[in-house]
């Protein structure tokens, strides 16, 4: 036995036979669980920061209706289908289940809507005997939303009758929708808000360079669905309120053959009409709006027939960067420049670095107030200390003087501070209370007035023509409130027609100027309610929430102008001097204001 | 026909036996006991034939043929008590003529005797030729050009068995009984043994004989094939 | 001189149908061939299987604990599984009610006890959802139970259906605070794929606040987690087979090496041995292999030694014999010759029996010497290419004599054709004679019929004679040596009982075989078969044993091959 013990190879035999074995095998197993452990130290892991990927897949609610029960009342049964409108899901199955006659109803994936403040009570009517029922709903309807998308405001007192009979099982369901409804849904706004967004389409202003933005409301049924319904609204058009004011670069006809997402690359799937259509063009308005889904980062374009096809000088998987030269807010070359009037009255321009204004027109100090540089710098145009003159420089390089391009007609009259539009258009109203009247000057053009203007009975206290020229955000006073409205210009040559005003925010409850901040949001001066502070606040023009500007003292602010990517500048009116203010990091929403160059009325020359 | 005949066996028994028998036959035997006399006994007698045991004290029967056939063409007959093959063959190849396994009966080993004695019998004058050959048969000599070839009486008669015939092809039974007198067919292998060690001597090259040819699976024939 | 009747050449019966089959067989021809292959090459490949696992202890080792290990490891993969399972749910479970928890207290927050429940709780959903930040964690269903016309709200695109009924009903029967959690599926709108999910649910008042996890994320990780364990099982198993293999082959080597140098041992190869290295087992076991080679080897030489020796005795005696006995011989003649001369007749008489007797003990003599040569190995073949008729009517030639003798005729069957095979004519010879000389002794004068054939590969010649025959097993003993097929049988021709021993060794020489048939009263037949090259191996003989017409019963016959 010695012996076997000298061999090595006995000895490790042995030592798996004998109890050396148990030992061995323990001593692994504790080795490898001591393995198995969490670590309790070690080095330091850094994290690349994620990207948002799903930041912008903002959460949403569903409502989830329940199908009718036995031995429901009619005005159960109409309480029930009310509810079950606003749920989208699998075409309005639920909903369905409310009707004698499932399929003489289809709302389809966009019905025009009913807004109703609140969901309406339902009440028998007299004359219901034992299988057949009335009942009738009354309520406050706020607006329609139209099957494109379009939200309009029109607010009225409405009583609509469901007929209902009683069905195979004895059970009442609904046999006659309200003739006065038509196809049209009935929901309350909390409804609404939950079920619809609201989403940009784009399409081209007139110069077919300058997208416009379309707000429009898309039922939320399906997340998974939006980029496609997304394109299928830009397919379609624009809604009631820019048609003829805007133009789409997608042929008549166009359809949306399908949209496949491979990752974050779309595939866009157009009809052969598409053809037809400028892919450099059409591109530019699905990149636009398809930009804020996150899920999408690049995509291609396919047209049947076609395949995919390339845009001029791009690559065929397209990214929302390609289109930057379309925006709405325009493209500013060597960035903007600011002017304002001086302490000494001089127009002035005013250095966005240092803020210290440099006059440039020093002739007739303190004739002019809120002047307005035309785009190419050479005009400006101004108001007359008491705003009842319409004053033009007509060229500020060569230090001109201002004359008077007319002068207001009603002894009340005065004129809103003008604004230029991209193609050196000079816009402003004629205004004294209840009337207005809108004037245009093209370059080099006497002043008219324009052919149709959708406010003209109204007092206006603000005009400012957004970037995209299409677009006008006024304040005007409806319903004795100075309230912001946002129209649109259509139209050319001499039958321009300024109108289609809608409201845009009702959560301030004043408002006495306003600038574009970007295509996208109005800043204004405001106050939330009559008895606050006037203040600067951010307006979305797509009726989602004001948000205040900025925070410290501001003294009186009369003025405001705004540019994208620049500080929003404000005048203000002081106890002892007259002062222009910027935020103290303008990038900073919440940064303070700094008060500190004497001056008055800033503005933006474009 | 008288004919001396030296004996050489150690058994003298058998040789006293042999005595009677070729006594009895007309011949005139002598002995010697020892292989180591039998040359010098050779010498002495000059017999006409010899009969030599293979098995014998002191010098072996091979030796004793191989000596013998070195001084003389003497017809040498074995005796042997081994037939194997290799016995034989090296028995042959030393230099006898022909061989007797024991126990023979008399007459076999009278008429091997005569058969071996008989040439001298009949003469017959005589010139053969074959390839470059020259046979004198009378002369009982064998010449290449002028060289001559020493030949013992029995190559010399199957080179003539072979010669009188040319290109006759002889069977290995048809040669054992013209050069060795054998009645029935007897051992071949005499024949092969006889024949190489004729090529030996009268071919220029043994290995491709040009005056005894081989014929496969027949038997031998004279001159260029 | 007859022909043997060659097999007639008319189609047998049973090949009548074959062109029905046969085209059958076309048809079929493809798939069959098809079929019949693949089943051929998986049986070939079975038994080779089987075959390898028959011999190799390797490969059953290697198979038994693959195959043990395997299951080993699938069990504890199992367990291991379940257990990380269980712990994986149990920190989902615990996590999620958590979640629940606080969901539910923000809930009571946010909510309370206001009238317009439906728009706070659809808000309130919304919150409890975004709290779960960006990666989408979980979805929530909250549901007020005062509500009629509403069931709830979801969070994106879950469906109702996902809240399993079971859930519900056991949130409606108990009270405010109840908790509870299934697991269940959930399912979305749209194209979302339905997935899997832990369901944890509470309880508050008059809300039911359900939070649906996906539980992807733990199916992933534990796809991963078994994925790795089938990974490291299957390597561990490989691993503990290769062991196995490693550790069988240091047994198995030298078992094999030992059985290796013992099959050497056994072809004779004496001077085999085993290396010995180390001190282990296996190192005794080569040095006793060893050992006992070498004692075999010493026993096996002392046996070669002894037999040599007892060989070369039997030779010298006979050689030794000779000698005298020529002197016998001669001086027996000498007597026979002069038998008349004597006066006494007896004394006559007595040389003649001499002289026969000398006969007998001198072919006895031969023969015994002859078999002492082949059993000291030391008779050789020369062989010459010869035509076997030739031999046969020589022999049958020399017989002739003693057969009409006996009263007896040789007919003989010979083919046209020559029948050339390279044989040794002497041994030939001696073989045909015995053998004739065997049936004239035992034919009782009746014929004696001779047949020789060729093939390709092998000649053989027959010698049938229809004497008393033989009885069963005695097919084998007329081969052995000093055998009698009837010891009280007068001896007439005085054959030494050697002949048929020396033929057969003689046969066997050749490579070729010698057999007998009989069969009692209906006589023997005796078989040559000789390969047409010397040395080539025989497969088969072109005639056969028994002889044709002979027989109907079993036949008796001992196939005794070259080798045996």
């Amino acid at each position: 036995m010695r012996r076997c013990l000298e061999s090595p190879a006995r000895r490790w035999g042995s030592a798996l036979r004998g109890p050396a074995a148990v030992v061995t095998a323990a001593a692994l197993t504790l080795g490898a669980s001591g393995c198995a452990a969490m670590p309790g130290g070690g080095r330091v892991t850094s994290v690349k920061a994620q990207e948002r990927s799903e930041q912008a897949d903002e959460s949403y609610v569903r409502l989830i209706p329940v199908a009718p029960r036995d031995n429901w009342s009619p005005q159960d049964i109409v309480s029930g289908f009310l509810a079950a409108s606003a749920s989208f899901d699998d075409d309005h199955r639920v909903a369905k289940e409310y009707l004698a006659n499932p399929n003489g109803w289809r709302p389809g994936p966009r019905p025009s809507i009913a807004v109703f403040a609140d969901r309406p009570n339902p009440t028998l009517t007299p004359g219901t005997n034992d299988d057949q029922a009335t009942i009738s709903l009354e309520g406050i309807q706020l607006g329609i939303i139209t099957p494109d998308g379009q939200y309009t405001a029109f607010q009225k007192k409405v009583r609509v009758d469901y007929q209902l009979t009683r069905n195979a099982q004895h059970q009442w369901r609904i046999s006659a929708l309200p003739d006065a409804l038509g196809q049209t849904m009935l929901l309350n706004k909390s409804d609404v808000e939950q079920v619809f967004r609201t989403f940009n389409l784009y399409y081209f202003a007139p110069d077919k360079q300058t997208l416009v933005p379309n707000g429009v409301f898309l039922p939320l049924v399906n997340r998974e669905d939006l980029p496609k319904r997304l394109v299928q609204a830009v397919i379609s058009g624009p809604t009631s309120w820019l048609r003829g004011a805007v133009w789409s670069a997608f042929p008549r006809g166009t359809k949306l053959n399908g949209l496949s997402l491979d990752k974050d690359v779309a595939t866009v799937d157009l009809s052969k009409e598409a053809a037809n259509g400028d892919v450099n063009q059409m591109s530019a308005q699905l990149a636009w709006s398809l930009g804020p889904l996150s899920e999408i980062k690049q995509w291609r374009l396919r047209i049947e027939g076609r395949g995919v096809v390339t845009p001029d000088g791009k690559s065929d998987v397209q990214t929302f960067g390609d289109w930057q030269a379309n925006s709405p807010d325009g493209i500013t070359v060597d960035g903007h420049r600011a002017y304002t009037i001086g302490a000494a009255g001089h127009l002035s321009t005013l250095g966005l670095n240092n803020f210290i204004p440099m006059p440039v027109v020093t002739n007739a100090p303190g004739r002019m107030i809120r002047p307005a540089v035309s785009p190419a710098q050479h005009e400006a145009a101004g108001l007359s200390p008491d705003g009842k003159q319409l004053l033009l420089i007509d060229d500020i390089t060569t230090n001109g003087v201002p004359h008077v391009l007319r002068t207001a007609k009603d002894p009340e009259g005065r004129f809103t501070p003008p604004c230029w539009d991209r193609q050196g258009t000079l816009w402003t109203v004629e205004t004294s209370p209840g009337k207005s009247m809108l004037w245009k000057r093209e370059p080099g053009k006497p002043l008219k007035p324009v052919w149709h203007w959708g406010l003209d009975g109204r007092e206006i206290y603000a005009l400012q023509v957004a970037r995209d020229g299409v677009r006008v955000a006024v304040v005007a006073k409806i319903d004795g409130r100075k309230q912001v409205q946002l129209g649109r210009i259509a139209g050319s040559g001499d039958r321009i027609d300024a109108g289609s005003f809608v409201p845009v925010s009702s959560e301030l409850a004043e408002t006495d100027d306003l600038s574009w901040r970007d295509y996208n949001t109005l800043a204004v001066l405001g106050r939330k309610t009559l008895d606050t502070q006037v203040l600067p606040y951010l307006m979305p023009v797509d009726g989602s929430a004001v948000t205040s500007l900025g925070v410290g003292s501001l003294g009186e602010p009369v003025s405001i102008a705004a540019v994208s990517g620049g500080p929003v500048l404000i005048g203000t009116k002081g106890s002892s001097q007259r002062l222009v203010c910027h935020q103290s990091a303008f990038r900073d929403r919440d940064s303070e204001w700094a008060c500190s160059v004497a001056g008055s009325d800033p503005t933006y020359a474009f | 026909m008288r004919g001396r005949v030296l004996v050489v066996d150690d058994d003298l028994a058998l040789a006293e036996m042999l005595g009677i028998v070729l006594r009895g036959e007309g011949f005139e035997p002598s002995f010697v006991h020892d292989g180591d006399k039998a040359l010098e006994a050779f010498r002495e007698t000059r017999p006409d034939l010899v009969l030599l045991d293979l098995m014998l004290p002191g010098a072996d029967g091979i030796d004793v043929c191989r000596q013998i056939r070195a001084e003389s063409g003497v017809p040498i007959v074995m005796l042997t008590a081994k037939s194997d093959t290799v016995d034989v063959v090296l028995g042959l190849e030393s230099g006898a003529d022909d061989y007797i396994v024991k126990p023979f009966k008399p007459k076999e080993l009278v008429a091997r005797v005569r058969a071996r004695l008989r040439r001298t019998d009949e003469p017959a004058p005589e010139t053969l030729q074959i390839g470059d050959i020259g046979i004198d048969v009378a002369g009982h000599s064998v010449k290449r050009g002028d060289k001559h070839i020493p030949l013992t009486p029995l190559e010399f008669d199957l080179l003539v068995a072979l010669a009188r015939k040319p290109r006759q092809v002889f069977t290995r039974e048809v040669l054992l009984e013209q050069v060795w007198g054998y009645r029935h067919a007897a051992d071949t292998r005499l024949v092969n043994v006889h024949v190489q060690r004729l090529r030996a001597k009268i071919e220029k090259d043994p290995e491709r004989p040009e005056i005894v040819v081989t014929v496969r699976g027949v038997g031998y024939k004279a001159g260029p094939a | 001189m007859t022909q043997p009747a060659p097999a007639a050449p008319v189609a047998p019966p049973a090949a009548a149908p074959a062109p029905a089959g046969r085209v059958r067989r076309v048809v079929w021809w493809p798939v069959r061939r098809w079929l019949g292959r693949g089943q051929r090459i998986a049986r070939r490949v079975a038994s080779a299987a089987y075959a390898r696992w028959r011999r190799s202890i390797q490969v059953r080792v290697v198979t038994s604990t693959l195959f043990i290990s395997a299951i080993v490891v699938a069990i504890l993969g199992f367990f291991l599984m379940q257990q990380i399972t269980t712990a994986l749910m149990d920190g989902k479970t615990k996590a999620a009610l958590a979640q629940l928890d606080e969901g539910l207290g923000s809930l009571q927050r946010d909510v309370g006890v206001s009238n317009d429940s439906g728009d706070r709780l659809r808000s309130a959903a919304n919150g409890l959802k975004s709290r779960s930040g960006p990666s989408g964690l979980y979805e929530v269903y909250v549901r007020d139970t005062t509500q009629v016309y509403i069931d709830g709200y979801a969070t994106n695109e879950l469906r109702a259906q996902s809240v399993p009924q079971r859930l519900r009903d056991e949130l409606r029967s108990g009270t405010t605070g109840t908790r509870a959690y299934t697991y269940g599926k959930l399912s979305y709108t749209g194209h979302r794929p339905s997935e899997r999910g832990l369901i944890v649910a509470g309880k508050t008042s008059h809300y039911e606040v359900y939070y649906l996890f996906a539980l992807s994320q733990e199916q992933h990780t534990l796809t991963i987690v078994s994925r790795s364990l089938a990974g490291v099982g299957i390597v561990l198993v490989l691993l503990l087979a290769a062991i196995a293999s490693l550790v069988t082959r240091q047994v198995v080597i030298p078992v094999r090496l030992a059985a290796q140098g013992a099959q050497r041992l056994a072809a004779g190869r004496l001077e085999e041995r085993m290396r010995v290295r180390g001190e282990d087992d296996l190192a005794r076991l080569a040095r006793s292999f060893n050992d006992m080679a070498a004692n075999l080897q010493e026993k096996i030489r002392e046996l070669e030694d002894l037999s040599q020796v007892q060989r070369q005795f039997v030779s010298d005696v006979s050689h030794e014999l000779r000698t005298p006995l020529t002197t016998i011989r001669i001086a027996a003649d000498m007597l026979y010759e002069h038998r008349d001369t004597f006066d006494d007749p007896a004394v006559g008489r007595s040389a003649e029996l001499l002289q026969s007797q000398l006969e007998r003990f001198e072919s006895l003599l031969a023969d015994l010497l002859e078999i002492s040569r082949h059993d000291a190995g030391a008779a050789t073949l020369d062989a010459e290419s010869l035509d076997m008729r030739d031999l046969v009517l020589r022999t049958v030639g020399d017989v002739q004599g003693l057969a009409e003798r006996k009263g007896s005729k040789v007919v003989l069957q010979l083919p046209g054709e020559p029948c050339m095979a390279e044989v040794d004519r002497r041994r030939v010879e001696r073989i045909l004679r015995n053998l004739l000389v065997n049936a004239v002794e035992h034919g009782e004068g009746e014929d004696i019929v001779v047949s020789v054939a060729a093939d390709r590969d092998a000649v053989a010649v027959t010698v049938r004679d229809h004497g008393v025959g033989l009885k069963p097993g005695e097919g084998q003993m007329v081969f052995d040596r000093f055998w009698r097929a009837d010891p009280a049988r007068a001896r007439t021709t005085g054959g030494t009982g050697l002949g048929l021993s020396i033929s057969k060794e003689d046969a066997q020489l050749h490579g070729g075989w010698l057999q007998a048939w009989g069969e009692p009263s209906q006589g023997s037949q005796f078989r040559l078969s000789l390969p047409r090259t010397a040395g080539a191996e025989l497969r088969g003989s072109p005639l056969p044993l028994v002889p044709p017409g002979a027989g109907g019963s079993r036949p008796l016959f001992a196939e005794l091959e070259a080798g045996d």
